[in-house]
């Protein structure tokens, strides 16, 4: 019989008071510290996913924090939120910092992605990576839509009705899918108990999968080193993954945090007026802004376009181009061998010029009298 | 007298009609077919009387014409023996409107909530003594609501709409070279919320009547405004005020609001001063009423000035981000509150309406108090970030620390 190893024998301990024999991570430790990341003059594009990261972590901190007070019933969702803000201490700080982060995640999901575009990140083997990732830029405008109604406040009640309208006009399935997403022909009661399933459950559930093997496939791959930065990052030590490269991405969350704080101090997230389903639309109804770029296209778009409905052909348009986009791995071979792609960087460009010019122009439009 | 004598027989006779109204449904006529291809005024009925309310329920042509409407030829369908008649005459209307509409039996199967009474009403009223004293240009019942294409009040396209009903009026009443009630009404208050939208305002009707029209005398003024305002006339005639006004010319009510060009009252209004109302009353220097109005002025514009204030406030903090569930609440309490002094001025009395501004000020302070509590909060918020992102700092600067230590190990 094999004797008990004695104290002195037994591994260190990498999780403080757990005894390494019970949860020995000294080999990934050890792995970790021999891991480097290149460094040269945009290595910051390696930080952006985990910038992502800690806005998610806090969204899921800060959502379990207002479930405790939350109501999902079109008579006590908003009472729920007003309460939870006025009267419940450090309430209006876990909303704001809830609602803030959820947009600065938006906005760090989708700077993340065109740095991934534009330094051919995508290319095989990473391609399966990229397409995890699409799915969670997918997941996380959802958790915007689905979140934006649960406060029943008036705007929020209209923009949804409008938005879950926008499936309606899907060809054949386009009547099931709007009755599917708002629980009957309107934004209800239903609607708050549907989008709140799917922005506490339904959407976590998968997020967490997908989250978990994004994380796996970078980790099995290693980051991707862009065709223009190679002979810099030969010429300079990497950066050790443990400590220097944490280190850094402890800073960035950091300046998460305080940009986090500071905005939920100074513009506390607003509450409109109590939803009224039966009131008239108000004036100003607009989504939040990161579907801006979406609507104000649709609006441009006349409303017949040779025999077939203009928003029909809108959708239509859009859905095709987020199928191509995802499909760049495929369709970009010059990156695959490890070459330069001007015909890629042309198209990265047309598509992030065309949102920041429609997101502009939603905004100059919706402020104007 | 005379013109009203054949009045009574017209009734009896619409009485023993009514139940032979029994008309065929529209489906089966011949009248719209033919009359719409003749064009001009013969085509106009039947092009009007689609959607009318009287053909929704498929009482056709028949119904008020005779006649045989499902004859495919004029001289069968137009038969004076089958009871045919033009309605020329508009005596005639009375007849055949009222011989439905005062039919209680008949009514019940059509329109069960339409009340009986407007052909007793009509009888009774300034317009059909007019007509009975030989004004042929006096209103009977298609004078308003026309002949084929009557729709029910509620619909904006009857001619008795409440935001068409003055026109309707105007028709006849309107004297633009001296001009009266319809002119005076064109500037109310009451035709503007009638334009806003708001149908239960007072319309012509609403004071007059409509099938009963009848101006009401001074000594009625005070019940008829009363039946929209009722807790103002309650006021006012347990008010001093009741004894001198109600009664007298122009009634209680218009010597302060006016009767047809009633305007938005306004605090000004209560002043003894040039522009308000009391002085025209009360304008001897010794009337101790004037102490009163000059009291009431006072509580009313010091707590108009102490709710602008604390509204100033809380809008002022709501900018900067807070949620102000406390200052709405007591700055609802204060309107609330300063609507009911303002009411009270109905009653002149002067103790009850500093009561109520009192409470109204007391509410104004709670949301001022609020507001400033509020403040204070956003203050201590600031200061609190300024600490967080100062640990911030110092922890970002302790890591760049250790990465620059680290790193030059290396």
């Amino acid at each position: 019989m094999e004797a008990e190893p004695t104290d002195d024998e037994r591994p260190a301990a990498v999780v403080p008071c757990v005894p390494a024999d019970r949860l020995d991570l000294s080999p990934l430790v050890a792995r970790l510290r021999k891991k480097e990341v290149p460094r040269h003059r945009v290595s910051w594009v390696y930080f952006l996913g985990g910038l992502s990261l800690f806005f998610f972590l806090v969204q899921v901190a800060s959502g379990i924090l207002l479930l405790l007070y939350y109501r999902p019933t079109p008579e006590a969702a908003f009472d729920s939120i007003e309460f939870l803000m006025a009267r419940v201490q450090f309430g209006w700080l876990v909303r704001s910092v809830h609602a803030w982060s959820a947009n600065l995640m938006v906005a760090s999901v989708s700077v993340h992605m065109f740095s991934v575009f534009f330094t051919r990140a995508y290319a095989r083997p990473r391609d399966l990576t990229w397409w995890t990732g699409i799915a969670l830029l997918a997941l996380t405008l959802a958790f915007g839509f689905s979140g934006y109604l649960l406060p029943w406040d008036t705007l929020a009640f209209f923009a949804t009705r409008v938005g879950t309208d926008m499936v309606s006009k899907v060809p054949l399935v386009g009547g099931w899918l709007l009755r599917f997403l708002r629980g009957g022909e309107d934004v209800s009661g239903t609607t708050l108990t549907r989008f709140f399933a799917f922005h506490v459950a339904i959407l976590p559930l998968f997020t967490f999968f997908l989250v978990g093997l994004h994380l796996l496939l970078v980790q099995r791959h290693g980051l991707h080193l862009p065709l223009a930065m190679k002979d810099e990052a030969a010429s300079r030590p990497g950066i050790r993954f443990l400590p220097d490269f944490a280190r850094r991405e402890l800073i960035v969350w950091l300046a998460g945090l305080a940009m986090l704080a500071a905005l939920s101090t100074y513009f506390p997230w607003g509450l409109g007026e109590r939803a009224d389903p039966f009131a008239p639309s108000p004036a100003g109804i607009r989504p939040e802004w990161y579907f801006l770029f979406f609507f104000e296209t649709l609006k441009h778009i006349p409303a017949r376009v040779a025999g077939v409905e203009g928003e029909l052909l809108g959708i239509a348009g859009f859905a095709a181009a987020g199928v191509l986009w995802s499909l760049a791995p495929v369709f970009d071979r010059a990156a695959r061998r490890g070459e330069r792609s001007r015909l890629a960087t042309g198209v990265g460009l047309l598509v992030l010029g065309f949102f920041v010019v429609m997101t502009i122009l939603a905004l100059r439009g919706s402020a104007a009298p | 007298m005379i013109g009203l004598a054949p009045l009574p027989v017209l009734w009896v006779l619409a009485l023993v009609a009514a139940p032979a109204a029994q008309p065929p449904k529209a489906a089966q006529e011949t009248c719209r077919p033919c009359h719409s291809k003749l064009g001009g005024r013969k085509a106009k009925p039947a092009l009007d009387f689609p959607g009318d309310v009287h053909d929704q329920p498929g009482l056709g042509c028949a119904g008020c014409h005779g006649g045989d409407p499902t004859a495919t030829v004029r001289y069968l369908a137009m038969n004076r023996e089958k009871g045919f008649r033009k309605l020329k005459e508009p005596a005639e209307a009375l007849e055949v409107c009222g011989g439905c509409h005062a039919d209680v039996a008949f009514m019940k199967r059509y329109a069960p909530n339409l009340s009986t009474d407007q052909r007793a009403k009509l009888l009774a009223s300034r317009h059909a003594s007019q007509y009975a004293l030989g004004d042929r240009e006096a209103p009977v019942c298609t004078s308003c609501h026309g002949a084929h294409g009557i729709f029910s009040p509620r619909d904006p396209r009857s001619t008795v709409h409440p935001n068409r009903v003055a026109e309707l009026c105007a028709r006849c009443h309107a004297h633009p070279e001296k001009p009266g009630a319809v002119e005076l009404y064109a500037g109310s208050v009451h035709q503007a919320a009638l334009a806003k939208g708001n149908l239960s305002s007072a319309g012509c009707p609403s004071c007059h009547g409509s099938h009963g029209a009848y101006t009401p005398r001074a000594e009625s003024v005070g019940t008829t405004c009363g039946k929209c305002h009722p807790l103002n006339l309650e006021l006012f005639r347990a008010s001093a005020h009741r004894g001198p006004l109600e009664g007298k010319d122009p009634g209680a009510c218009g010597p302060c609001h006016a009767s047809h060009a009633t305007t938005r009252s306004s605090d000004a209004q209560v002043s003894v001063a040039a522009g308000g109302i009391c002085g025209s009353c009360h304008n001897r220097v010794d009337d101790w009423a004037r102490q009163s109005a000059r009291g009431m002025a006072a509580a009313i514009a010091a707590t108009t000035l102490n709710i602008r204030g604390a509204e100033g406030e809380v809008a002022k903090v709501r900018a900067r981000g807070m949620i102000m569930v406390d200052a709405d609440a007591a700055l609802q309490e204060a309107r609330q509150e300063f609507v009911q002094a303002r009411g009270l001025i109905h009653g002149v009395n002067l103790s009850a309406i500093e009561e109520r501004t009192a409470a109204a000020d007391a509410a104004a302070r709670r949301a001022l108090d609020a507001a400033s509590s509020a403040s204070s909060e956003l203050t201590y918020r600031r200061r609190g970030l300024w600490g967080v992102l100062s640990i911030i700092l110092v922890a970002i600067a302790g890591l760049v620390t250790q990465i620059r230590r680290s790193e030059g190990r290396r």
